[in-house]
């Protein structure tokens, strides 16, 4: 071992991890909530990444690699200071999104729901977002922002691959809930 | 009649993953022959990919703090030292 070998796997590390900094940073203000924290994240899970950086199988998908790494780090270590619910099994969407499900009355029609859609602010996305329990929105948002597949987000957190679909499916109902109930509202206050 | 809204919920069950290019190919197919010839299913679809397009929009990345960057690489080059 000269340290030449070691200074090339610094350089091979920060040539091809350091690009997803920003990616990783967004990944773990979605966490965290706070920047202060999701610094502190993200150095913490480059710091790790770089230490088993020679576990890391060239040729597979860096970026679910790291993504598995702040993942966990954050599970394990930020996880316990905090009080938000954990990404972990639960049967229950929250209560109010099965009563909107039954409640079939009140589904608007499709093009209705198109253009109140369309009208919805970002911020109004985030927060319909934030209304889902974190073990729904986490695999939301890997697969849609971030665009990751199934067999990847199972990597990410370590659950089976048909846990992740069920998952995305109960998210992704309880998103257009949440969706058309924040719409709902606008429709009538822009009447 | 039955069997298409047989039709209808099966796809209905599974516009997300064909969405995501997770169903096999001869499922997408057999989807996208339905999708031809439902408007039911079809206004489903594009309802699934506005939200699925705000969601993707709405969380446009922050660029992290250069200063992270920084911290970062300073945390790295210690590490190489301390291996050294």
């Amino acid at each position: 071992m000269t340290s030449e070998t070691r200074s090339d796997k610094a350089q091979r590390f920060e040539r091809d991890a350091l690009p997803f900094l920003d990616l990783l940073y967004a990944g773990a203000l979605k966490l965290t909530h706070n920047q202060a924290d999701a610094e502190d994240l993200v150095q913490e899970t480059y710091t790790k990444a770089f230490t088993s950086f020679e576990q890391f199988q060239e040729g597979t998908n860096l970026k679910a690699w790291l993504y598995r790494i702040l993942t966990n780090t954050f599970i394990n270590s930020y996880r316990k200071a905090q009080r938000s619910p954990k990404i972990s099994d639960s049967p229950d969407i929250e209560d109010w999104q099965l009563a909107k499900a039954e409640t079939h009355a009140v589904t608007p029609t499709p093009s209705a729901e198109m253009e109140a859609l369309n009208r919805l602010t970002d911020s109004r996305i985030v927060d319909a977002m934030k209304s889902l329990k974190e073990e729904y929105r986490y695999p939301v948002y890997l697969a849609d922002v971030e665009g990751f597949s199934y067999k990847e987000i199972a990597d990410i957190l370590g659950i089976p691959v048909g846990t992740v679909m069920s998952r995305l499916n109960r998210g992704r109902t309880g998103l257009r809930r949440a969706l058309q109930q924040i719409a709902d509202i606008k429709v009538e206050t822009d009447g | 009649m039955a069997d298409y809204s047989q039709m209808c919920s099966f796809v209905m069950m599974r516009i997300n993953a064909f969405l995501d290019h997770e169903l096999d190919e001869k499922v997408a197919d057999q989807m996208r022959v339905h999708l031809s010839e439902c408007e039911e299913c079809l206004n489903e679809v594009e309802i699934w990919t506005m939200i699925r397009t705000k969601v993707k929009e709405a969380h446009a990345p922050d660029p992290a703090p250069v200063s992270l960057l920084e911290k970062v690489t300073a945390r790295i080059q210690a590490l190489e030292q301390d291996s050294a």
